[in-house]
Formats: C-alpha cells, sequence, structure tokens
C-alpha cells in the first residue's frame, strides 16, 4: 500500500466580495517532494498555504493532509502539518526555549524529544545562545529561524514555508535548505512558497505557477521548458505570466 | 516644502481616522463621544462645587483655591499622561522608520509626531481643564475678554508639561531602555488621572456638602498652594482668572500679565523641547532602531524545557505560557490590578451605607472586587496573546480547552488578591464567622462566572494590535464589561439578599457553574471565527 500524498488540495476556492483569491485550485505535494509556489504578488499563495493550515475557511473544495482531511477542526490533519508562515507568529514575552517548549507541549512532543530536537535545530541554525532571551530582542532572521524550528519540533509529514529566506543570512538560508532536503530524503513532503527563482529551480523537484488565483503551469523545471529552448526559469516565469495578463 | 507635504499627508489621516477601518479599534467619533462623556462628569462635578461655594457666600479668592488645585492635579496628571502618549506616539508608530529616512530634521520629525500626538493630548487636557474653568466663570463671571484670553491660558498650560516633560523624557531615554520608560509612565499615568478624575468629579461634590469642613479645607489648602504659586504655572492661570473675574479695571493689566506669563512658559518649554531634540533624538531613534543585546539570557534555556513544577501537559503549557505572559507584561498586570481596586473604590464613593451593616459592606466589597478582577484579567488575556493565538489553532487545540487553560490561568492570579481581601475585610469589619464563610462562599462562583464572561468579551471585541494597556479591547468591549460587572454584582447581592446564607444559597452558585459550561463554548466559538483576521 502506498502512502498518502503529504497534501492534496481539490477545488479549492476562496473569494473576498468579488475579488476570487483562489480559484478551484488543485494541487498536489508528493511524499519526498519539495514543491515549488510560484507567483507574482497577489496571485493567492498565501490564501493558498493559510487554508492549507487551517487559518482560513475556503468557500469550496478540500484538503487532506496525509490521507487526513483538514474540514471541521481536522486535527488529526494538523497534527501532521508544519507551517512557517510569512509573518512568524511568536510569543513576545517569552524566551526562544519556552516558545518552543510551549509550542512542543501543543503538539504532545514528549518533553525529552523537545530537547533533543531543539538542541539539534539550534545548533544548526545558530540559535543556541539566544534561546535564553526573550522574543522581542530577535532579528527577523532569529524569529524566521524560531518559527521554523517550532514547525519542525513534531516532525510532521507536511512542512509549510511562505517566502521563508527573506530575513536569514546566507548560512541560515543555507541550513534550512539542508533541512529541506533531508526530509524530502526521508519521505516526506515540503510546499515552499517563494519569490526566489533561482532557489526554486535549484532546491525544488517540481513548481506550481499560480496567477490570479488559478494554477497556470505545473511540473519539473525540465517539463515546463520543454519546447521553449534554454529559457531560465525567470524567463518561463515572466513569459507565462505575462501570456496570462495579455 | 516636505513638511508641508507630511502636514498634508497626516490631515488625511486625521480625516480618515473618523470612517470605519478594519486596521482600526475604533473610528474617532468614538474617541469623541469618550471625550464628551468625561468632559460632561467633570462639568458636572465642577459645576456642584462652584455652585455651592457660590451660594454659600465663599469668595472667589476660596473659589480660586478651588480652581487652583483643580488646574495643578490636572496639570500633574497631564504632565504624566501627556509625555505617556506623546511618547508612545514616537516610539511605537508603524511610520517611524519611513520619517527617519525622510530628508526630516529631528525637531520637523518631533513635531509632526507631536502633531499625531495632539488630539490624544488634548483631548484629555480638554476633559480637565475647560470643565474646571467653565464652571468657575460661570459660578463667579469673567469678563469678555478674559474669556478671549482662556484659549492662550489652556495652550500655555498644554504645552508647559508636555515640553518640558517630553525633553526630559528623551534625556531619559538616552540612558534607560524606551519600553521601561514608556512603560513606567503607562502605570504611573493611568493611576494619577484616574485619581484625579474620581477625586474631581466624585469626591469634591460630597466634601463640598459640608459647608464648615470645606472652608477648613480651604485655608489648610490655600497655605499650601500659596507656597507653590512661584513655580507652577496653572496657579498663574488660576491667579489671572481670579484676577479678572473680581473685576474692576485695575486688575486687567495683573491678569493679562500672567496669561502672557503662562503662553510664554509654555513657548518657552516648547523651545527647550526643540533644543533637546536638536541632540537627543537621533540617538534615542537609533536606539530604539537596534535589538537588544542577545545571548544574555539563560545559559540552561534547552536544559530547563519540560522541568516546570505546573506538569508537561497541554493543558499545563497553556496556563504556564498566560502566566509567564502575564507577569512578564507588568504595565497590564498593574493597570488590571489598578482597575480592578478601582471597582471597590466606586462602590464606597457612591451609596451611603449604614455603619451596621457590616456583613453587606463585605459583601458587596468582595463581590466588587472578585468580579472586577476577574473580568479584568480574562478580557486582557485574550488579547495579550496577540498574533500568537494562532498556535492554538495551527497545534489543532481544541478551542473549548484553550478557553478552560485560560480560565485557569485567569484564576490562579486572581484567587490571591480574593483571598487577601476575604481575609482583611472579614477582619476589619469584624463580621460573624458564619457570615464570613457565607461571604467567601459566593465570592467564588462569582469570580468563576466574571472571568467566563471577561473571556467571551476578550475574544469578542480584542485588539490584538494594542499599544496600551488600555487600548487592549475596543471601546464597545470596554463599556459592556463595565456594565455587565454591575449587573453581576448587583444580581449576586440580590440572590444573597433574597436567599440568605441557607442552603437555598446553593441555588445561584450551582447556576453560575452551570452557566460556565455555555460562556465557555461560546467563548471556543468566538475564538474559531477570528483566524481569519490574523
Amino acid at each position: 500500500m502506498t502512502a498518502p500524498s503529504p497534501l492534496e488540495v481539490r477545488g479549492l476556492t476562496r473569494r473576498y466580495g468579488a475579488l476570487v483569491a483562489v480559484d478551484r485550485l488543485d494541487l498536489e505535494v508528493r511524499p519526498g517532494e519539495i514543491l515549488g509556489f510560484l507567483g507574482p504578488n497577489g496571485a493567492g499563495k498565501t490564501t493558498t498555504l493559510r487554508m492549507c493550515a487551517g487559518l482560513l475557511q475556503p468557500d469550496e473544495g478540500a484538503v487532506a493532509i496525509a490521507g487526513h482531511p483538514l474540514a471541521g477542526h481536522g486535527r488529526q490533519a494538523l497534527a501532521r502539518l508544519g507551517f512557517v508562515p510569512d509573518r512568524p507568529f511568536l510569543y513576545e514575552r517569552l524566551s526562544g526555549a519556552e516558545f518552543l517548549e510551549l509550542v512542543g507541549a501543543l503538539y504532545d512532543v514528549a518533553p525529552d524529544d523537545v530537547r533533543a530536537r531543539v538542541t539539534d535545530l539550534a545548533g544548526r541554525l545558530e540559535m543556541t545562545p539566544a534561546l535564553g532571551d526573550p522574543i522581542e530582542g530577535y532579528s527577523l532572521g532569529m524569529r524566521q529561524k524560531t518559527a521554523l524550528m517550532a514547525a519542525l519540533l513534531h516532525d510532521p509529514v507536511l512542512l509549510m514555508l511562505d517566502e521563508p529566506l527573506g530575513g536569514l543570512d546566507p548560512h541560515g538560508a543555507r541550513t534550512l535548505k539542508d533541512l529541506l532536503r533531508e526530509r524530502a530524503a526521508r519521505g516526506l513532503g515540503v510546499l515552499v512558497s517563494t519569490h526566489l527563482l533561482e532557489v526554486a529551480e535549484r532546491l525544488c523537484d517540481r513548481v506550481v505557477i499560480l496567477q490570479s488565483g488559478r494554477k497556470r503551469a505545473e511540473g519539473s523545471i525540465d517539463e515546463l521548458r520543454h519546447g521553449r529552448g534554454d529559457q531560465t526559469l525567470e524567463d518561463l516565469f515572466l513569459e507565462l505570466t505575462r501570456e496570462q495578463e495579455e | 516644502m516636505l513638511a508641508a507635504g507630511v502636514l498634508r499627508g497626516r490631515f488625511r489621516l486625521a480625516r480618515a481616522s473618523f470612517r470605519r477601518s478594519a486596521s482600526r479599534a475604533r473610528p474617532a467619533w468614538a474617541d469623541l463621544i469618550l471625550v464628551a462623556l468625561l468632559g460632561s462628569a467633570m462639568l458636572y462635578g465642577t459645576g456642584v462645587v462652584f455652585d455651592r461655594l457660590a451660594s454659600r457666600g465663599f469668595t472667589v479668592a476660596d473659589a480660586g483655591t478651588v480652581l487652583g488645585m483643580i488646574l495643578v492635579s490636572a496639570f500633574t496628571a497631564l504632565a504624566l499622561f501627556e509625555v505617556h502618549l506623546a511618547l508612545t506616539t514616537l516610539v511605537l508608530d508603524s511610520d517611524l522608520e519611513l520619517l527617519r529616512v525622510a530628508p526630516l530634521s529631528p525637531v520637523q520629525l518631533l513635531a509632526i509626531k507631536l502633531f499625531d500626538a495632539a488630539p490624544a493630548t488634548g483631548a484629555l487636557f480638554a476633559v480637565f481643564s475647560i470643565p474646571a474653568i467653565l464652571s468657575f466663570g460661570r459660578a463667579y463671571g469673567l469678563p469678555a475678554w478674559a474669556w478671549a484670553a482662556t484659549p492662550i491660558l489652556l495652550l500655555g498650560l498644554w504645552a508647559v508639561p508636555l515640553g518640558i516633560g517630553m525633553a526630559l523624557s528623551l534625556l531619559v531615554l538616552q540612558v534607560v531602555p524606551p519600553r521601561i520608560v514608556r512603560e513606567t509612565l503607562g502605570i504611573i499615568s493611568t493611576l494619577t488621572v484616574t485619581v484625579v478624575l474620581m477625586a474631581n468629579a466624585f469626591f469634591m461634590p460630597r466634601v463640598a456638602e459640608d459647608a464648615r469642613a470645606f472652608a477648613e479645607a480651604l485655608v489648610v489648602l490655600g497655605h499650601r498652594l500659596a507656597g507653590l504659586e512661584r513655580w507652577m504655572p496653572p496657579l498663574w492661570a488660576t491667579k489671572a482668572l481670579v484676577l479678572a473675574s473680581a473685576s474692576g479695571t485695575s486688575n486687567v493689566v495683573p491678569s493679562l500679565g500672567r496669561v502672557a506669563l503662562v503662553a510664554a512658559a509654555g513657548m518657552a518649554s516648547l523651545a527647550i523641547l526643540a533644543w533637546v531634540a536638536r541632540h537627543s533624538l537621533d540617538p534615542v531613534m537609533s536606539r530604539l532602531a537596534s535589538s537588544p543585546t542577545r545571548g544574555r539570557g539563560r545559559r540552561d534555556a534547552i536544559a530547563r524545557i519540560g522541568r516546570s513544577r505546573l506538569g508537561t501537559g497541554r493543558s499545563a503549557a497553556l496556563v504556564r505560557r498566560d502566566l509567564r505572559l502575564f507577569l512578564r507584561e507588568w504595565p497590564v498586570l498593574g493597570d488590571v490590578a489598578f482597575a480592578a481596586l478601582l471597582w471597590p473604590v466606586a462602590a464606597l464613593l457612591l451609596p451611603h451605607l449604614e455603619e451596621d451593616a457590616s456583613v453587606l459592606i463585605l459583601q458587596t466589597l468582595l463581590l466588587v472586587l472578585s468580579i472586577g478582577m476577574g473580568m479584568e484579567i480574562a478580557t486582557r488575556s485574550v488579547p495579550l496573546e496577540r498574533d500568537a493565538v494562532v498556535w492554538n489553532r495551527m497545534a489543532g487545540v481544541p478551542s473549548v480547552r484553550w478557553a478552560l487553560a485560560k480560565g485557569t490561568a485567569c484564576a490562579i492570579l486572581a484567587l490571591p488578591v480574593v483571598a487577601i481581601a476575604v481575609v482583611l475585610l472579614g477582619l476589619l469589619l469584624q463580621v460573624s464567622r458564619p457570615a464570613w464563610v457565607g461571604a467567601a462562599l459566593v465570592t467564588l462562583p462569582a469570580l468563576a462566572l466574571s472571568i467566563g464572561i471577561g473571556l467571551w468579551i476578550g475574544t469578542r471585541f480584542a485588539d490584538r494590535s494594542w499599544t496600551h494597556p488600555r487600548g487592549m479591547i475596543r471601546l464597545a468591549g470596554r463599556l459592556l464589561s463595565g456594565i455587565l460587572v454591575l449587573i453581576q454584582v448587583g444580581g449576586w447581592l440580590v440572590a444573597t439578599q433574597l436567599l440568605g446564607t441557607g442552603p437555598l444559597i446553593l441555588v445561584p452558585i450551582a447556576a453560575a457553574v452551570a452557566l460556565l459550561v455555555p460562556l465557555l463554548m461560546a467563548t471556543a466559538q468566538c475564538l474559531d471565527g477570528q483566524w481569519e483576521g490574523v
């Protein structure tokens, strides 16, 4: 029996009044895959990710994480998901360690396991010396690293990241990419929403290009390039999104 | 040119603030209504005082002593409140970075921020000083030229504490961390403004009822204020108004001279602020923009994970989180404690209770304190989480469990205060042991129910982008919360009076506990509907 896909989205739709932010979107993150989620500003990427994390209710469609539906409270689904939002939502007055302890408890991770994972992740992300400090003193990059550690504490089947590289220094960005590749190698799923096309090109197994809430293209970089010569992903992205605008 | 452009933008923003917006907790007209209500309370209180003084034959000099006291107290309160508001605007506004990189001089930047803070600082000033001067002028009469000079007096009195206070704050900010300065000012200003408002609007009219006692108090007060007259601009303003009221052409020049003195003091104060800003604003702003030093926290932070005495489960973690947040947000905790303690003080000011009604007094005070405390803590416990509240949803924590854990944390914080009040008030009022136990027995379910109601209000009316403890709940929520405190206290008092201390008292207690369940469910439902706003 094959393992269910870490993420399966069918006919996802979200409207804000007359604006259709996400329009009948189908999406799948396969086991062991890093899927890049690309699109211009306002394409509906963040809305999609938030619906997949249960923070927004879709008007239509369904989301399943590792085969568990997200509809209703979707606790089984949420327990298998790690989400790093575009803005890290952190408790400013807690220290990094206290925050991670809280998140570990919320995900029912045993304290010994939390300690072990925090030790490992904080070491790799160079966060160990800062974990005793209040989060309010953290820089944007440190906040993103803290949110990433929190999302990984329960070793989720699916990790979703919304613009994760924005505030990270080169070392942090490299560590993050290594972490994502390791997860994919273990058969887990990763969905990365990013504006950085070179990152998507180097990191992702497949990409989905979204525009005006609709899927514009999907496939591996090679598949998308097929019949278009030696185009870079940037050229491809601009061409695809320009075609749509026209 | 640039400053004019920025000012035009500020005017547009001010105009837009009157419209409803998702990013603003309440439109500006709601603030105006609140200012009008508080101003009316002050106008009523000071009107009663000056009318009584005039009808009982007190001289204009006596009335001037009272006016002087009101203006001095308002001046002191405003010195703190204005500075706190202006400082909050200067330190926390979202457009600060944008303005800092614009080619504006420190003085221009400060002027823009003072312009932003002016409606709030001016409104509070209007609430305190204008009603007192209006009431004095109505009771003792002021000539037209004095009324015409009054706006100059008011502007001077507004500018003096703002200029000196902000200048001192900028100097302090170079040494002390901004958060500590802002939060300390927040607590002190809340305390001072509330005490001044209550004293002038509620306490003074009652003191003025007894003419003899009031006359004696005036003599003492007059001596005290005389010593301060040389140093206090509000006393210069008072003297100007007293001289004007005494009429006679010989008083015009000395009176206007004092008006000019107040105006000069205001201008000098702003000039000092401009000088300090030119030298200190940039370093202070740079300090605000830089992050605090890192790596000073506990070295064994990771090793301490999961070592809490409260346990390691989900609910324990939620309770521990709330306790940590409350105990570290000490301005919020201070504001909660102060607001909760004000309820019993207000209860003491209003009714004339009989001296032998010690059981009723004990019961009333305990109910008011526990319900006020429960509501204040619970309503604020929700916005205290800010947007990080979404972790509860992302981790799939059932909302009812979240509400229960939050209620437990609120009870842990409120119970020690209520327990101390039960013991102290019982001893002070010397009530019998059965009455004492009965009062305590009713207090606990009243506290639990108030926490449940407070949580519901918190989830329904929280402003998660709050920058000040008083702004954590939207105005409608605060008004509703106040009304519900009164209804609960009234309900419990009626129930205890009707049912006595026998077994029948268990009926409302059981009902209160039963009501908690639907309340927590309603709270959970409100929370579930909030994720979209994050």
